[in-house]
């Protein structure tokens, strides 16, 4: 059974004049690491955040370890834990306190907290601060604090956004060594990042996203063996997309203003949307 | 000079510009909506000020005690102003607010303090011209005074009163800054002693108005006056240097004069003073590592509690850690009891006075129902506006509420649960002590005050189902347009516009409340045929319907809408 099953997922957020997220479907399995690739703005955190219930989504389907993510929202959630791009934690909290409130919140058993918990801090040797305010912390600090806290109730998915932002180099080594390490057993671990090298080396599967749009599914395992390069892929395959993409845009913004001249901004706008609506439909029909 | 310029503009930037809506008609209307309530707000007061200075002005009497009631009224709000500033001036001169910041650029401590004094006096200042203007214009009018009353002393008044709550204010501050450093929890020792002096001050002035008020009740204002009219100027001869101001207005050309220079001497010497202590103080604060950016440290033992509970306890660590919350909110929840309290000692001997005296009723009762009701329907949305900002003040941590696999109806309930029960308790207190009774039976026949079981009953009914209305609309309202982009973590919040709403919805319906129920006490009927009983179950029922209405739609809608939240 894969650990996470997204199936047609369309997000458009309330407003917006495009798709943020457009016909994504993607299976990540168990042991795997997954990457998500693209350029700022692609859809990248959008699909994370559908992925994990912060934000609803507008059609398509999501299972995390076989719950549904809007159906069986809790199972899906105790299943998985996240570590978002922002390093927004409760920074009025001790670390301890933090992450005590997360592992009460999953229903951590007493007897198996201290374990993990020693385990956690030592791995990201945050020993000495951990019983200080959050406040106080650097950004790195905040990072691991985070990791800690999404993984104190170790979840069989652990997903990441933009993970290695902030960190010192030897941070980021011992995160990606953890990624490894928790994938090894029989985990699944997703994250994006702008770092292709990172990606290319640290996944087994990546996919790239843009304007919305999965443009590739890539085996790395494979590139790793053929020789392959990435980075070289990533740019003929995002150009390439970005042409088509910002054509599109173009065409639609130029009939939206022509809308707009017709019968006022407010009105296009709605109109627009709907039409976007309409095309969310119609493939979800196809 | 001009990197002071730069520093004083950075710093209104960052102290008062405000969420900009997109339309320019909203923005229109909200404005119109803010300048009607704080019109109606002053108007008010300032119409009861003017009706009582004319009490002071009885020259058929032979006594003309303005000058007396000028002393008091710029001493009172010399008090005020100190009150308000302390809480400012943390704000503005706190050190963890922008030090990072502003340690990286090319700036001396000097500078960037005479930057953010000048930023503070200039709020003080609209405080002044905002409050104290009207107030000295209500007066002179009442004392009928001449041109120049108006045209110069007024404005001298507004620009000179503020340096000596200024100075008062920084004296207070810095040996308490400096004493909290020592504290391993400074949020909770500066959030205590200011809460402590605040509730101290309010007692003792709570006292002084029932002293001063209750020979005036029990001898008729007039007479009160003429027979304490020397030891009322004694008294305020004392009040300097609020006297001097007032010999300024009401006084003979030469006293004026001298007092003029006094104060133009004393106000120049007391800031040049005050900002000496300051700078020096706060060069060492800024300079040194004394910040509370780092946070405190504590070590805490795993305890695997229900996930509602952990939700809880860190709804309360994550509010009561920070003071501006705390201190705001806990201030209301404290002194509501007090002041229910007191004015119910203070109206109460009026009504056994006008028993007393008149002397014909076979029976007569206090109004401790009814200014009970007044005081706690006028408080109630004060400490209720806090729920206003109970999502926005997640703020980038609301991803934390909707990744957690508890239920969002749960946790729009711990949070509204968190802002009621102190007002519940509160309120408990408040009603509680306006039980304690006084009886009396004489000739003239029976007088009995303070509350009766029936009478606690109906009001905790009315406040909390208010209460519950209040703070279940706050939190939908708070739900429906969250801002948690626009403000930092854990902080009061910015979110005024939603707190703002609750306090003029809950003011009207709580002075709406109180005066119909005094209306009820001293007339049969409160018209349209209702008598003072049926009155109160109208009430009863009204806040019951009132409270479930809202508490449905939080715990209905809500759910649903936190879900579609896209933050």
């Amino acid at each position: 059974m894969p650990t996470l099953k997204v199936k047609n997922l369309y997000k458009v957020y309330k407003g917006a004049k495009f798709i943020s997220a457009k016909n994504i479907s993607l299976e990540v399995n168990e042991g795997e690491i997954f990457g998500f690739l693209g350029v700022n703005g692609a859809g990248k955190s959008t699909t994370i955040k559908c992925i994990t219930g912060i934000i609803p989504f507008t059609a398509g389907k999501i299972e995390i370890c076989g719950h549904d993510i809007v159906e069986s929202a809790f199972e899906a959630k105790r299943s998985f834990g996240f570590v978002p791009d922002n390093h927004a934690v409760y920074d009025k909290l001790t670390g301890s306190e933090y992450v005590s409130y997360i592992a009460s919140i999953y229903k951590v058993p007493k007897e198996e907290y201290q374990e993990r918990f020693d385990t956690l801090v030592k791995k990201f040797n945050l020993q000495n601060s951990i019983n200080n305010q959050i406040m106080s912390y650097s950004h790195g600090m905040k990072q691991k604090i985070s990791i800690i806290g999404a993984l104190i109730h170790k979840p069989k998915l652990w997903i990441l956004d933009e993970p290695m932002v902030g960190l010192d180099p030897q941070s980021i080594l011992d995160v990606k060594n953890y990624m490894k390490e928790y994938a090894a057993s029989g985990c699944s671990v997703i994250f994006s990042s702008h770092n292709l090298d990172t990606v290319e080396k640290l996944c087994d599967r990546a996919v790239i996203i843009h304007g919305g749009i999965v443009i590739a599914d890539i085996n790395l395992k494979e590139y790793r063996e053929k020789g392959m390069d990435l980075e070289e892929e990533f740019m003929k395959l995002t150009a390439k997309a970005r042409e088509e993409i910002d054509k599109i845009r173009a065409e639609l913004l130029v009939q939206e203003r022509e809308l707009a001249e017709k019968i006022g901004k407010r009105k296009a706008a709605q109109i627009m949307q709907k039409k976007i609506m309409d095309e969310v439909h119609a493939s979800m029909l196809a | 000079m001009n990197t002071i310029f730069t520093l004083i503009k950075l710093q209104f930037n960052a102290g008062v510009r405000l969420a900009k809506d997109k339309s320019p008609l909203k923005t229109a209307f909200r404005w119109t909506i803010i300048g009607i309530v704080a019109a109606a707000l002053l108007g008010s007061f300032v119409a009861i000020y003017h009706t009582l200075a004319q009490q002071f002005m009885v020259t058929e009497l032979g006594i003309d005690l303005s000058g007396e009631f000028l002393t008091f009224t710029i001493a009172g709000f010399m008090v005020i102003q100190t009150l308000f500033l302390i809480p400012m001036l943390i704000k503005v001169l706190d050190i963890n607010n922008d030090r990072e910041l502003l340690l990286k650029l090319p700036l001396t401590s000097r500078e960037i303090f005479i930057s953010k004094i000048i930023v503070s006096y200039c709020f003080e200042l609209v405080f002044s011209v905002v409050i104290l203007g009207p107030i000295l214009i209500a007066f002179g009018i009442a004392a009928g005074s001449p041109w120049w009353f108006f045209v110069g002393l007024i404005p001298f008044f507004v620009i000179f009163v503020p340096i000596f709550p200024f100075f008062i204010a920084i004296l207070i501050l810095f040996p308490m800054m400096k004493l909290s450093w020592f504290m391993k929890s400074k949020t909770s020792f500066t959030t205590i002693m200011y809460l402590l002096g605040l509730v101290a001050g309010v007692v003792l002035y709570m006292l002084a108005v029932q002293t001063m008020i209750r020979p005036l009740i029990a001898e008729g204002f007039s007479e009160t006056l003429l027979d304490n009219a020397t030891y009322i100027q004694s008294i305020a001869g004392g009040f300097y240097p609020a006297r001097a101001f007032a010999v300024l207005a009401t006084g003979e050309l030469v006293p004026a004069l001298i007092h003029f220079a006094l104060i133009v001497v004393f106000s120049v010497g007391l800031f040049a003073f005050a900002f000496y202590i300051a700078s020096l103080k706060y060069k060492k604060f800024y300079m040194e590592e004394h910040s509370s950016i780092s946070g405190f440290s504590a070590s805490s033992k795993y305890c695997a509690k229900s996930p509602i509970h952990a939700v809880l306890d860190r709804e309360c660590l994550n509010i009561f850690r920070s003071s501006n919350y705390t201190f705001q909110f806990l201030l209301i929840v404290v002194i509501t009891p007090l002041l229910i309290f007191f004015s119910n000692r203070i109206a109460n001997y009026a009504m056994y006075q006008s028993f007393m005296n008149v002397g014909e009723a076979d029976f007569a009762l206090g109004i401790s129902f009814e200014i009970s009701l007044f005081i706690t329907m006028v408080l109630i949305p004060l400490a209720s506006s806090f729920a206003a900002s109970n999502i926005s003040r997640e703020g980038h941590n609301i991803y934390h509420t909707k990744l957690i696999p508890v239920s969002f109806r749960k946790q729009l309930f711990t949070k509204a649960s968190l802002v009621f029960v102190p007002i519940f308790l509160s309120i408990i207190v408040g009603v509680t002590l306006s039980m304690l009774r006084h009886e009396i039976t004489t000739g003239a026949g029976y007088y009995a005050d303070g509350l009766r079981g029936v009478e606690v009953i109906q009001i905790l009914v009315i406040a909390t189902s208010m209460a519950i209305g209040y703070i279940c609309l706050g939190t939908y309202i708070d739900l429906c347009k969250p801002l948690c982009n626009q403000i930092s973590t854990g902080e009061l919040t910015k979110a005024t516009t939603h707190a703002n709403f609750i306090i003029v919805l809950g003011s009207i319906i709580g002075v709406g409340f109180g005066a119909l129920g005094l209306l009820s006490v001293f007339s049969d009927s409160i018209g349209f045929g209702m008598d003072a009983e049926i009155f109160r179950w109208f009430l009863i029922a009204f806040s019951i319907v009132f409270g479930a209405v809202f508490a449905t739609l939080l715990f209905v809608d809500g759910p649903n809408r936190y879900r579609k939240l896209e933050q």
